[in-house]
Parts: C-alpha cells; structure tokens; sequence
C-alpha cells in the first residue's frame, strides 16, 4: 500500500483554549489504528496564548517521530512580533512552514495583516496552511484576494475552502481552486461528496490531500470520505498521501 | 437491523445544478446497505420546477424504498397549505420539508409556523434544514417548535458546521426537537446529543447523494453504541415518528 499522510492534524502541547487533550503519543495511536504514516501537525490553540513556547514545544515534541512534519501556529496581530516567530519557528526550531487560524485568531485572512507573513513564506519557499472555509473571516473568495496578492506562497487550504451545509459555497471553492495554481486543498468535513471529485477533476490529484482535522474530526469518517469517492486508484492514492508529500518536499515526511 | 435514513435527496431539476435521479439514489442506499430512506427533491413547490410532481413520480416508482417529504415554499400562504394537506390526504408524501435558504422564510414566522401545524394535524413530522446559513439557525427554529408544540420537528444536519451545540441546547428546552447527524462532521457531539436528550431523539440521516452514505454511517459506527441505542439512531426512531412500525 502507498504511505497515507494526514494534511491537517492539531495536537496540544500543553492545556489548550478550548480544553481539549490531544498530545503526540495520542497521535502515534490514532495514525497506527487509521493506518497512517505521517502528519502534517500544529499546536491547538495554548491557553496561555503563547504561541512562540507552543511552537517550540511543537517541534521537540515531534521530532524523533518519522513521517510527523511541524508548522508554526502565528497569530498576524502580533504584527513584527509575528514575523519574528514564524522565522524563529523555521530557523531555530525546524518547523516547516506556518498555520493560521483566522477564524480562532479573529482576522479576515484577506487583511492586510497577513502579507508580511505570506511574503516571507514565499521567500523561504515554505508553506502556510490555512484554517479555511469559516464565515466572514475565511471564505473562499477571501482567499482568493491574498492568493492573487501572493502568487509565489504555496497555500494549502483546510475544509476545500468551504464550509457550508447549503452547498452554496462550492462555486467559490471551485472558482477559487480553478483561478490559482498555488492553492492546496484538504478535504476534512467537507460538504458534499462529490465536490472532492470535482475538485480533482478540475484541478488534478496532485492539488487535493486528505485531512482528518483530528482531534476536532475522527480520522476514520474523514478518510472515509476518501475512499469512498469515485476516484481512480492513482487519484487516490494521491489525495491520501502523494500529493502532500510532494507539496512538502518528498523528505520532509520520511 | 433495516437502517432507515432520515434525510436524502432525488431530484433532476436545474437548481443548485444538482442532477440527482432517483435511481442514483437507490444505487447509494444499495452500496450502503441502507432499506429506506427519507426523500426531499431540492427545488420547493410551488415553483417553476414542478417539484411535487417529481417527488411522488420517483415515490411511486420507488414506494418500498422512498419515503417522501414534500419540500414547500410558505410564502405561498393558503395555496401551499391546501397543496400540502392533498399531497398527504391524497397521496403518498409522508412528511414536510422546509428549507429556508431556498425561499428566504424566516422559520418561525407566520407562513412556515401554519405549515408546520397543519403537518402537526396530518400526524407527519417536519423537517426543516439547519446550519449556519440565515434563517437557519437552531435557535430559529426551535422558536418555531415552540410555537407549534405538537409538531415533531427533525433539525436537518442538527446545527451544521458551527451551531451544533446550540442545536442540542434547543432540543434539551423543546421536546418536539429531534436532532439528525448528516453533514455535520463531529461525531463527539452526536455522542453528546445522544447523552444530553436522549437516544430517542437522535436520527441517523445522510443527506445522499450529496452526502456519502458510507461516511455518514461510519460517523456512527465509530461511536460503538449499545445494540439497543444502534438501532434507534440508525432507523428505530425515524421508524417511529414516521408510524412505520410500532413504537420503539
């Protein structure tokens, strides 16, 4: 079987906001029992707001774990302070690129706010995923403002971009993914089942990966999702782990 | 065990671009291993889409698998109250749906609450979709299950992405509150709502072919319910609103 990878796990490295427990050895568990070989992780959100000792946390918990790649948790109203994190976050820590939130952070992602951080993502050739698909501060059409603002930030995209149970956001997430080359989608509780087919469709396997957005989603549901779409073996196979370790860089993840 | 799903769709109308026959639907429930299901088309009636007319054709050809809902526009006042009350006197439509983003009717309003009570008289439940969208919110809609107390009310994908817990808040103030899993990814709060109203109350849907039905019932596989509690939520309970088989 070809190794599977998850685009989109969160773990806590101490208490988090939102009360929830979710440490590496917790992963290590879930990943055996779904079958998974790597992740692609960040911190839940610190209780104690400090995302820069989250950060550092993050990384020397993961490291000594094969298959497990970190990314910064930056909140854009720190501003200089922000910037300062994320290059910290790469540079002494390891991680490979950055996470925003927009939705728990309080920021619409088309903010000026965020450029300073995707420029420098786009210098260093790193990569930022973004929890995306939430009302008002993360539509799809938001961000696609950024993403035309920075063509060179290789930008991956939680949920497909929408999350709206009228399916009324599709044609957003579809006009999003067509109109930019640089966006990545994960496909974690996405609406509708064929969406994810017509999003490979439309922009090729290479663009989509699967996201269980564990723990805040249960990772047999969400690969679920996966298989039991009408996909080809090779599209497949793609979705569940090529294509991420391809967007990463194929060592990041081994 | 005949699962039962709460919430599915056929139509072939131009809305939503959406192409769904009902023989796409009857091939899902097929590969899913699901007996029957509950069926809405996407397009409201009264309407240029002739939705009544489709639902009781795939019904007809379908009458052992397909249990339709009649999914109607109240902003049509007496004319829509008299279509839903023949289409459940006369024919073969079991229950009413309301889907507010399609017509812009606020839930608890006057039109939609009229509605709701005549389906209340005919004995058949109502549902009504929930979710983040205007006018959909639980909140809105348990006002209208507080207006129309004998009305069992199933909130389609009970809250949706983002109000899901005030979907299990409501349905703990108003009994005629029952609460259905399609499309709402979080299988921990179908487990809270199981803990928090009762088994009774929870609903298995899947909102296919939009929603995959294997994903659908995954999300209740991994909850390892007792047998007894499986069943109910799986089909029991939509069983019994919908007076299929003896109460459970």
């Amino acid at each position: 079987m070809k190794k599977r990878f998850d685009a989109y796990v969160q773990i806590s490295v101490g208490p988090t906001l939102h009360g929830i427990a979710f440490t590496m050895d917790d992963l290590a568990q879930a990943m055996e029992r779904a079958d998974l070989d790597g992740a692609l992780v960040s911190c839940l959100k610190p209780s104690n707001y400090d995302f820069d000792a989250a950060n550092k946390t993050l990384a020397r918990e993961i490291s000594g774990h094969p298959g497990i790649a970190g990314l910064a948790r930056i909140d854009p109203w720190q501003r200089e302070e922000a910037l300062k994190a994320v290059r910290r976050a790469v540079e002494e820590y390891g991680l490979v690129g950055l996470h925003l939130n927009p939705w728990e952070e309080n920021y619409a992602v088309s903010d000026p706010l965020v450029d300073p951080l995707l420029r420098y993502v786009a210098e260093q050739d790193l990569v930022v995923r973004i929890a995306a698909g939430y009302p008002v501060v993360s539509h799809a059409l938001q961000i696609l403002e950024l993403a035309q603002r920075h063509p060179a930030a290789r930008t991956l995209l939680t949920h497909g971009a929408q999350l709206d149970n009228s399916g009324l956001s599709i044609r957003d997430a579809l006009l999003l993914a067509k109109r930019t080359t640089h966006t990545y989608f994960e496909t974690s509780g996405v609406y509708r089942r064929d969406f994810i087919e017509d999003l490979v469709a439309s922009i090729g396997a290479k663009r989509v990966f699967f996201g269980s957005n564990a723990p805040i989603l249960e990772i047999e549901p969400e690969l679920e999702r996966i298989l039991a779409a009408h996909l080809s073996l090779q599209e497949r196979d793609a979705v569940l782990g090529g294509s991420l370790a391809e967007y990463l860089g194929w060592t990041v993840l081994m | 065990m005949e699962i039962i799903d709460a919430h599915a769709h056929a139509d072939e109308a131009e809305a939503f671009g959406w192409y769904d026959p009902p023989e796409k639907l009857i091939r899902f429930m097929d590969e899913a291993g699901i007996a029957k299901a509950v069926m809405t088309t996407y397009a409201d009636e009264p309407g240029p889409e002739a939705a009544l007319e489709r639902l009781l054709d795939y019904a007809a050809r379908y009458s052992n698998r397909l249990i339709p809902f009649a999914r109607m526009d109240p902003r049509y006042g007496d004319r829509v109250l008299k279509l839903f009350r023949d289409a459940v006197l006369h024919y073969s439509v079991r229950g009413l749906k309301l889907h507010p983003v399609s017509n812009i009717t606020h839930p608890f309003g006057d039109a939609s609450v009229r509605l709701i009570r005549l389906a209340s008289e005919l004995g058949v439940p109502v549902l009504i979709h929930s979710g983040d969208q205007t006018m959909c919110e639980p909140w809105q809609i348990a006002e209208a299950a507080r207006l129309a107390p004998d009305a069992a009310i199933i909130m389609g994908h009970m809250g949706g992405f983002f109000h899901v817990p005030e979907a299990i808040r409501a349905a703990e103030v108003y009994p005629n509150i029952y609460l259905e899993t399609s499309a709402m990814p979080y299988t921990r709060l179908i487990r809270e709502a199981i803990s928090r109203i009762g088994v009774r109350r929870v609903l298995f849907g899947s909102d296919q072919p939009a929603g995959h039905p294997k994903v659908e019932l995954k999300k209740i596989e991994v909850l390892k319910l007792p047998p007894r509690d499986n069943e109910l939520v799986l089909g029991g309970n939509i069983a019994r609103l919908l007076g299929l088989k003896k109460a459970a």
